[in-house]
C-alpha cells in the first residue's frame, strides 16, 4: 500500500514537473501549476494568492472568486468551509516559496473527502516544482527578452547596411533623399517617411523635398513645417531626436497627422558639415505603435549616414558642376582664342602670299585688324591668368587705399572722365595687385557698358570694420540675369554690345573672394553701382581728399 | 416505428416535464431523422431534442427530417459508432430524445475550428449556462465534441474556466464506426465537423451521473518516458507501439494493418493511476507504424506510470451496474424521466454483440421502463466533482429526474 502511495505521489510529481516546464512565462507557469494541482488531487477548487491577492484561480466563474474565503483558507493547512453553490469543501494550503519576495500560497479545495498527510506531502513537493518553474520561467523571459532585443537589433542593422549601400551610389541629391526616405520606412517598417530643408525663401520654415508613403494631395498639406512644431520642427531647433509616442494626444504637434490618428512619430536633424539643413521624420498610423529603443537607434545610425551622404552627394554634385564649368569654360575659351588668332592667321598669310594683290590701303587696315585682334587676345589672355590667380595664394600686405585706387586708375583717364570721391585715407590690409585688378575689370566694364559721354565715379566710404569702394556708371543692370548670374562665367546682357566673353565680373568675383572680401551691385535710379567691400586690419582716418 | 409506452408527465413544483426518444433504421435519411423525430415528442412544447446517428446517413437531410417534426426547437447531436435505445443497440440508424415541458429550457451553443483552438473551444460553448434560473434550481451541461480534434481534457478545461465547478458535465465523442476519419457534430439546423455543440440544460427536477468503465489492470506498470499531448513515443525508453504489442502478444495483423490495430486496441487501452481507486483509461485510437508511437484520445502525460488494462464481460457489467446506480442516486428513490447513456466503443468490443443488449436491457430496467436513449463514442465527459471530466472506455449515465 504505501509502496502504491509512494509511486502514485511520484508519479503524480513527475507529471506535474512536465505540465508545468511546457508553459511559457511566470503567469502561464502559475496558472498551469494550480489547474494541474487540483486535477491531481481532485479539487474543484485551486488558487494562487500572493499578499492576500488571487492571482490564479480555478474552479469559480470569472470575477467570482471569494478573496475574503480563499485568504481565510490560506491561513492554515488544512481547513473546512463552506463554499457557495459547493457546500462544505476541504481545502489544503502550502508555501509557494518566492526569491527574496514574501511566499505565495496555493490553496485546494474539494467536496469529497479531507486531505490526507500523503497528499499535504505531495503538495508541499508540488509548491517546491511550481517555486521553480516560476524562477524558471522569469529568468527565461528575461533572456527571452534580452535575445530578442539582440534579434531585433541584429536585423535592423542588416536593413540599415542594405539602406545605407542603396545611399552610397546615388548621386543626385533627389535620389539620395528618395533612398533615405525608402530606406527608413524599410528600416522600421509600416511608416511613412518625410525630408524636409530649411527653406532660404521663407525664413523660419522647413520644406518637404523627398517623401514615402504619401499622396500627392497629402503632401501638399504637410509641404511646410514651421520650425518647432510636430517633432520635424522640434528636431531642427533642439539639433536631437525627437519622439512622440501617443502623438494624437500630444501638444503642438501637426494637425494634419493628428486628424489622420498617426500613432507616433520620430524626427532627427540632418546635417551638412556642422549645419543642420534639415530633419528626416517618420511616423506610423499602427494603433499603439511606438519606436522601441533598437529602432531608434537604427534611425538615429540612419540620420548620421544620411547626413554624410548629403555631404557626399554635394561634394560630388558641386565637383560635377565645377567639371561642367570647367569643360564649358575651356570650351568657349577654346573658341574665343581661336577668334582673333584665326583672323590674325587668315591676315598674316594673306599678306605672306599674296603681298602683290593688295594694296597699300588694304595692307594697312589688315594690319590695324590684325593688331587689334592680337590685343584682344591678350587682354583674354590677361583675364584668363587674373581668374587663375584668384586661386592662388595672394601676396597680402598693407598699402594706404588712395594709393591702390590710384594705380587703379592709372591709365585710363584718356578713356573716359573718372571721378575720385572720398577715397579714406586709411590703410588696406590685402593684395593690392588683387585690388587693383577688381577695380580694373569694374571700371572696364563701367566703361563699355554706359554712354561714352557721361561719366565714371569711384568712391569709398569707411566704417564698422570695412571700407567700401563704389564704381558707378549711367546704365542698367541687365534684368535678365540674377546677380550671380552676372558674376558667373560667359554671362553677358542680351543687350550687351560691348566687345568681350563675359569672363571680366567672373574673375573679378573670383579675386574678391581669394581677399576674403564681398563684391555686389545695384540699381541706383538711372546708375549701376558695383561695390567692393574690404576689411580693415586698422582705421586710421586723417582727412578724406575730394 | 417503434416507442415506449406513453409516458405521464409529470407534474413537480408546478412544473410539467417529459422525455422521450424515438429510433429509425429507415435507410432514407430524411424519413429516418423525421420517423425518429416523431417517435420522440410525446408531448407539447419541446424543450431540447438531441440525435445521435450513424453518418452512414446523408445528415443534413436526416437533420431536416427532424427539422419537419421539432421545427426550431434548440438541438443537438453527433455521429456514431451504433446508437442505443430502450429496445437496445443499433447500427446504421438514428436515435431522437427530446425533452419538454414548462419544467425545462434550454440553450444550445457551437464552437467550430475545435483542433487549433481546443481550449477557446470549451470556453465559448460553456457561456451557454452562465445565467441562472430560480425556477429550474437544477442544471447540467451536454457537450458532444469531435473526438478527433486533439486532447479533450483541454476542451473541458477551457469549459470549466467558464462553468467553474457549480455545473456538472455530462457528454461524449463522436464517432465514425472506427473509421478515424471524420465526425460530425449537429447545432439546431447546421451539420458541422471539428467542433463541440453544447446544451446548457436548467430542470425543476435533479440531474444525476455515473461514471464506471469496468477494466482491470495487467501485469506491471511502464513508465511514459516520452510523450507529447496525446502521443506516446516511449514506454521504458523503449518505442512506445513495441512495447504495447509485445506485452499483449498481439496478432501479427495488428501489428501491421491500421484497422486492425485499432480493433485490437479497443479491447486493450492504457491506464493512468490517479487518485480514485479506478484508473484513468486512455482509448488507444491508432499507431504511427513508421514513428512506433501510440496515438490516444486525451492526453497521456510524461514521467507518469501507465497500466495495460482488460475487461471481459462480468467486469463491464458490472460498471454499468455501477454507473446506473451511481446516475440515480441523487433521485432519492424516485424513478426518473429516462436515462441518457454515452458508452465507449471498446466496451462494445469486450461485450459483443448479444452482451451489448444485454447491457442496454439491464439499463432499461434499472430505469424503471423509462426510456434509453444515447450511442457509442470515441471518449465520454462526465464532472460532477474535481476538476476533470475526461474518460476514455467508460460508460457515463446521465439520470434525468
Amino acid at each position: 500500500m504505501e509502496t502504491r502511495i509512494g509511486l502514485w505521489a511520484t508519479q503524480q510529481l513527475a507529471e506535474f514537473l512536465a505540465a508545468l516546464f511546457e508553459a511559457e512565462d511566470e503567469t502561464a507557469v502559475l496558472r498551469a501549476g494550480v489547474e494541474r494541482a487540483a486535477e491531481t488531487m481532485e479539487a474543484e477548487i485551486g488558487a494562487a494568492l500572493i499578499q492576500g491577492l488571487v492571482e490564479v484561480s480555478r474552479g469559480f466563474r470569472p470575477g467570482r472568486e471569494p478573496t475574503n474565503l480563499l485568504n481565510w483558507a490560506a491561513a492554515v493547512a488544512r481547513a473546512e468551509m463552506e463554499v457557495p453553490e459547493l457546500g462544505l469543501c476541504f481545502t489544503a494550503t502550502v508555501d509557494i516559496e518566492r526569491h527574496d519576495e514574501p511566499p505565495g500560497r496555493l490553496v485546494l479545495g474539494r467536496s469529497s473527502t479531507p486531505f490526507s498527510a500523503v497528499e499535504m506531502g505531495l503538495l508541499r513537493n508540488m509548491a517546491r516544482v511550481l517555486a521553480l518553474a516560476l524562477r524558471s520561467a522569469r529568468t527565461l523571459a528575461g533572456d527571452r527578452l534580452l535575445l530578442a532585443s539582440m534579434q531585433e537589433r541584429k536585423e535592423l542593422l542588416e536593413r540599415l547596411t542594405r539602406t545605407v549601400r542603396s545611399i552610397s551610389h546615388r548621386a543626385p541629391l533627389e535620389d539620395v533623399f528618395d533612398a533615405i526616405c525608402a530606406g527608413a520606412c524599410e528600416l522600421v517598417g509600416n511608416s511613412v517617411a518625410l525630408i524636409r530643408r530649411l527653406d532660404e525663401g521663407r525664413p523660419g520654415m522647413l520644406r518637404v523635398v523627398s517623401s514615402h508613403g504619401f499622396s500627392d494631395e497629402e503632401l501638399q498639406e504637410v509641404e511646410w513645417l514651421e520650425l518647432g512644431q510636430g517633432a520635424g520642427g522640434r528636431a531642427f531647433t533642439e539639433e536631437r531626436m525627437v519622439v512622440i509616442d501617443g502623438y494624437s494626444g500630444k501638444p503642438g504637434v501637426v494637425d494634419h497627422f493628428q486628424k489622420r490618428d498617426l500613432q507616433c512619430a520620430l524626427a532627427l536633424p540632418v546635417y551638412e558639415g556642422d549645419r543642420v539643413v534639415g530633419t528626416l521624420t517618420i511616423g506610423s498610423y499602427e494603433p499603439g505603435r511606438t519606436y522601441s529603443p533598437a529602432e531608434q537607434d537604427a534611425m538615429a545610425a540612419l540620420a548620421e549616414h544620411a547626413s554624410l551622404a548629403l555631404s557626399d552627394a554635394r561634394l560630388l554634385q558641386q565637383m560635377r558642376e565645377a567639371q561642367a564649368a570647367k569643360d564649358l569654360f575651356l570650351a568657349m575659351v577654346s573658341h574665343e582664342l581661336k577668334t582673333p588668332l584665326t583672323v590674325m592667321m587668315g591676315m598674316l598669310r594673306t599678306l605672306e602670299t599674296r603681298d602683290e594683290d593688295v594694296s597699300p590701303e588694304e595692307r594697312q587696315a589688315m594690319l590695324s585688324a590684325a593688331y587689334r585682334r592680337g590685343q584682344e587676345l591678350l587682354g583674354l589672355i590677361d583675364r584668363l591668368l587674373q581668374g587663375a590667380k584668384g586661386e592662388l595664394a595672394s601676396a597680402v600686405s598693407t598699402a594706404p587705399l588712395t594709393e591702390v585706387v590710384h594705380d587703379a586708375l592709372d591709365g585710363l583717364h584718356h578713356l573716359r572722365r573718372v571721378a575720385r570721391r572720398r577715397i579714406p585715407e586709411v590703410a588696406v590690409t590685402t593684395d593690392p595687385q588683387a585690388v587693383r585688378a577688381v577695380l580694373g575689370v569694374l571700371i572696364e566694364n563701367a566703361l563699355a557698358h554706359s554712354p561714352p559721354d557721361t561719366p565714371i565715379e569711384v568712391s569709398g566710404d569707411a566704417g564698422g570694420g570695412e571700407v567700401v569702394l563704389s564704381v558707378r556708371n549711367q546704365g542698367l543692370l541687365p534684368t535678365e540675369l540674377s546677380v550671380t548670374e552676372l558674376f558667373s562665367p560667359f554671362r553677358r546682357g542680351a543687350d550687351a554690345t560691348s566687345p568681350g566673353v563675359g569672363l571680366g565680373l567672373y574673375i573679378a568675383a573670383r579675386l574678391t573672394a581669394s581677399m576674403e572680401a564681398s563684391l555686389d551691385c545695384v540699381q541706383e535710379g538711372d546708375q549701376v553701382c558695383f561695390r567692393l567691400r574690404l576689411p580693415l586690419a586698422e582705421a586710421r582716418q586723417t582727412s578724406t581728399s575730394a | 416505428m417503434e416507442s415506449v409506452q406513453p409516458k405521464t408527465p409529470i407534474v413537480r413544483g408546478g412544473g410539467e416535464r417529459w422525455l422521450g426518444v424515438g429510433r429509425s433504421l429507415l435507410p432514407d435519411s430524411r424519413a429516418a431523422g423525421a420517423e425518429a423525430a416523431s417517435g420522440a415528442l410525446d408531448g407539447d412544447d419541446p424543450k431540447l431534442v438531441v440525435v445521435f446517428c450513424s453518418d452512414d446517413h446523408e445528415l443534413p437531410e436526416l437533420l431536416a427530417g427532424v427539422r419537419e417534426h421539432t421545427g426550431g426547437t434548440p438541438l443537438i447531436g453527433c455521429s456514431s459508432s451504433g446508437e442505443i435505445a430502450s429496445s437496445g443497440p443499433q447500427d446504421s440508424g438514428v436515435v431522437v430524445l427530446v425533452l419538454g415541458g414548462h419544467g425545462f429550457a434550454a440553450r444550445t451553443a457551437v464552437a467550430t475550428g475545435l483542433s487549433a483552438r481546443l481550449r477557446q473551444a470549451g470556453q465559448e460553448v460553456a457561456g451557454v449556462l452562465e445565467r441562472e434560473d430560480p425556477e429550474r434550481p437544477h442544471r447540467v451541461l451536454l457537450l458532444l465534441t469531435d473526438g478527433l480534434a486533439g486532447d479533450q481534457q483541454e476542451v473541458l478545461r477551457g469549459v470549466y474556466d467558464i462553468a467553474g465547478f457549480a455545473v456538472p458535465l455530462v457528454g461524449g465523442c463522436a464517432g465514425d464506426d472506427l473509421r478515424m476519419r471524420q465526425t460530425a457534430q449537429l447545432c439546431d439546423d447546421e451539420v458541422h465537423t471539428d467542433a463541440v455543440v453544447a446544451a446548457g440544460l436548467w430542470s425543476t427536477g435533479p440531474f444525476g451521473v455515473g461514471v464506471h468503465h469496468g477494466w482491470r489492470q495487467v501485469g506491471e506498470p511502464m513508465l511514459v518516458t516520452a510523450s507529447s499531448g496525446t502521443t506516446v513515443a516511449t514506454l521504458d525508453d523503449q518505442p512506445a507501439l513495441d512495447v504495447y504489442l509485445d506485452r499483449l502478444d498481439a496478432p501479427e495483423v495488428a501489428r501491421t494493418d491500421a484497422e486492425s490495430f485499432t480493433r485490437f486496441a479497443l479491447t486493450h487501452p492504457l491506464g493512468l493511476r490517479r487518485r480514485a481507486e479506478e484508473p484513468d483509461i486512455r482509448f488507444i485510437g491508432e499507431a504511427d507504424f513508421e514513428a512506433r508511437t501510440l496515438g490516444c484520445i486525451a492526453a497521456v502525460p510524461q514521467g507518469g506510470l501507465a497500466w495495460l488494462m482488460e475487461g471481459d464481460e462480468q467486469s463491464v457489467l458490472e460498471a454499468t451496474d455501477a454507473a446506473c446506480a451511481d446516475a440515480l442516486r441523487p433521485l432519492d428513490g424516485r424513478p426518473p424521466l429516462g436515462l441518457v447513456a454515452f458508452d465507449c466503443i471498446a466496451r462494445r468490443g469486450v461485450l459483443g454483440g448479444e452482451g451489448i443488449r444485454t447491457e442496454i436491457a439491464r439499463l432499461a430496467a434499472l430505469a424503471s421502463g423509462t426510456p434509453v436513449a444515447g450511442f457509442y463514442t470515441y471518449g465520454e465527459i462526465a464532472r460532477t466533482s474535481g476538476a476533470g471530466g475526461f474518460h476514455n472506455q467508460t460508460l457515463v449515465v446521465l439520470a434525468v429526474g
